[in-house]
């Protein structure tokens, strides 16, 4: 669901194809692996974009945007990406990305599981320390 | 007036394809899933066809709103006549087939005749390509959700089937349908609302016609098969799901009429074929019922008011 509505709201049609999201079927590990844009500190798409046309803005949230006034398709920043979640739209000519949907990104309200949520970076080191904590003393008693 | 969904007739024989699009006519009277499904099946099937033979046929069908965001898988249906019984019999098949089905470019595969040696069928992107196979075991050639049992095929030595395609389903109204489908996924978590005596008692109802009475439940399960949800769903919330993704605008009447409709024409399509000398449970059904060649099989009476008239040649 998180991949149709995202086609439906950027693209105006149900094509998972032209989703800014992406779900990896692991099969070697029996699971699910959605991908978006990482908005990375020192993105690789910024440096290789020959017309300066990706940026990292702060509004809402931090994140990377493509100026389409100044894309001309050339691709770069897909061959840049390291993790393979920007898109191509092959009838518009232009790359396409996740932009968190300004800051209230829709894929988490259609993931009913909870598997998508939207968290602050600085606060991810505190939810990852305290799980391990769990994990460590789940064993232990009072 | 036809729209963008399409149906393919497969001669398998012959490995010959020949497509042609679901007019609007045919998506106004019958939706799309079991409801097209089952008039294809009752214009194309042979009279009187042995169901273990070639001429039978297989019908592999997308719901009207699979691939949508109100079915983003949506299950896919499967008509045919049953081996077992005689009868059309179908079976409803979840997985993404049916997204997939349609992206790949149809809605509805007739699949007629029976392939020489054992096949595969590749439909990608509104093509459909035949590959012999060999030495394939049932599940073991693709995604497991995207082979359709074996058992259901063989007959007509289809061993596997897959879709794959970027067809972009047009949407009438986007953010119309974000804020319903929302609304409905936030509702999952309240209390449900007490049922009423007039919700308990509806799914015992009856909806009269001209061809006799069908339970309230079964039209609300034939309404799901159509829309390729493969559940009930109350008649307001398949109006409202149909018209923001489709622009279709249908009152509750229209809808309870569409999955009459599709009832009653499997119901004569069974009669004709002889359900009245057959043993079981469904033809003490239709003893019990009245639903005889005499009071269902006429023209004026049934087929005129029920826009099925074009298949009284057929069915008579």
């Amino acid at each position: 669901m998180c991949r149709t509505a995202c086609a439906i709201r950027k693209a105006g049609v149900c094509n998972p194809e032209k989703s800014r999201i992406r779900v990896i079927q692991m099969d070697e590990c029996d699971r699910y692996m959605p991908l978006v844009c990482q908005n990375c500190e020192d993105a690789p798409c910024i440096a290789a974009c020959p017309k300066e046309a990706i940026s990292r803005i702060d509004d809402q949230v931090v994140r990377t945007v493509i100026d389409y006034n100044k894309c001309v398709g050339c691709k770069m920043c897909l061959n840049a990406c390291s993790f393979g979640t920007i898109g191509f739209d092959e009838d518009r000519g232009r790359p396409f990305k996740c932009d968190l949907c300004g800051g209230d990104p829709l894929c988490v309200h259609f993931c009913k599981p909870g598997a998508l949520t939207l968290k602050d970076s600085a606060m991810i080191q505190y939810d990852q320390a305290r799980a391990s904590a769990l994990r460590r003393t789940a064993g232990m008693k009072r | 007036m036809t729209t963008d969904r399409r149906i393919a007739l497969v001669n398998l024989g012959r490995c010959e394809v020949e497509t042609f699009p679901v007019s609007m006519d045919l998506e106004q009277r019958f939706l799309g899933g079991s409801g097209v499904a089952t008039y294809l099946f009752c214009k194309h099937a042979p009279k009187m066809v042995d169901p273990g033979s070639a001429d039978n046929l297989c019908i592999v069908s997308a719901g009207y709103l699979s691939g949508t965001l109100s079915a983003p898988l949506g299950a896919v249906v499967l008509t045919s006549k049953s081996t077992a019984t005689g009868l059309m019999a179908r079976v409803c098949v979840d997985g993404p087939f049916a997204a997939e089905m349609r992206r790949a470019g149809f809605d509805h595969l007739v699949l007629k005749g029976r392939a020489k040696n054992k096949t595969c069928l590749l439909i990608r992107d509104g093509r459909i390509e035949f590959k012999e196979v060999h030495g394939l075991r049932d599940n073991s050639l693709f995604d497991p959700c995207a082979v359709l049992r074996k058992d259901v095929l063989a007959a007509k030595n289809v061993v596997a089937m897959a879709c794959s395609g970027t067809v972009a389903l047009e949407v009438k109204d986007p953010e119309g349908i974000i804020a319903y489908e929302k609304k409905l996924i936030e509702s999952i978590d309240e209390p449900p609302a007490p049922n009423t005596p007039d919700q308990d008692g509806q799914d015992s109802q009856i909806m009269e016609g001209p061809a006799g009475s069908i339970k309230l439940k079964e039209i609300k399960q034939s309404i799901g098969q159509c829309l390729g949800l493969g559940c009930e769903l109350n008649f307001q919330t398949a109006a409202d799901r149909i018209l923001l993704n489709t622009g279709l605008a249908l009152n509750e009447d229209e809808l309870k009429q569409i999955a009459y409709r599709c009832i009653i024409m499997e119901r004569i399509y069974n009669i004709r074929e002889g359900i009245a000398t057959s043993q079981g449970r469904q033809a003490d059904d239709y003893r019990e019922n009245g639903w005889t060649r005499k009071a269902v099989v006429k023209k004026t009476k049934v087929f005129d008011p029920l826009r099925i008239d074009d298949l009284w040649d057929r069915l008579k």
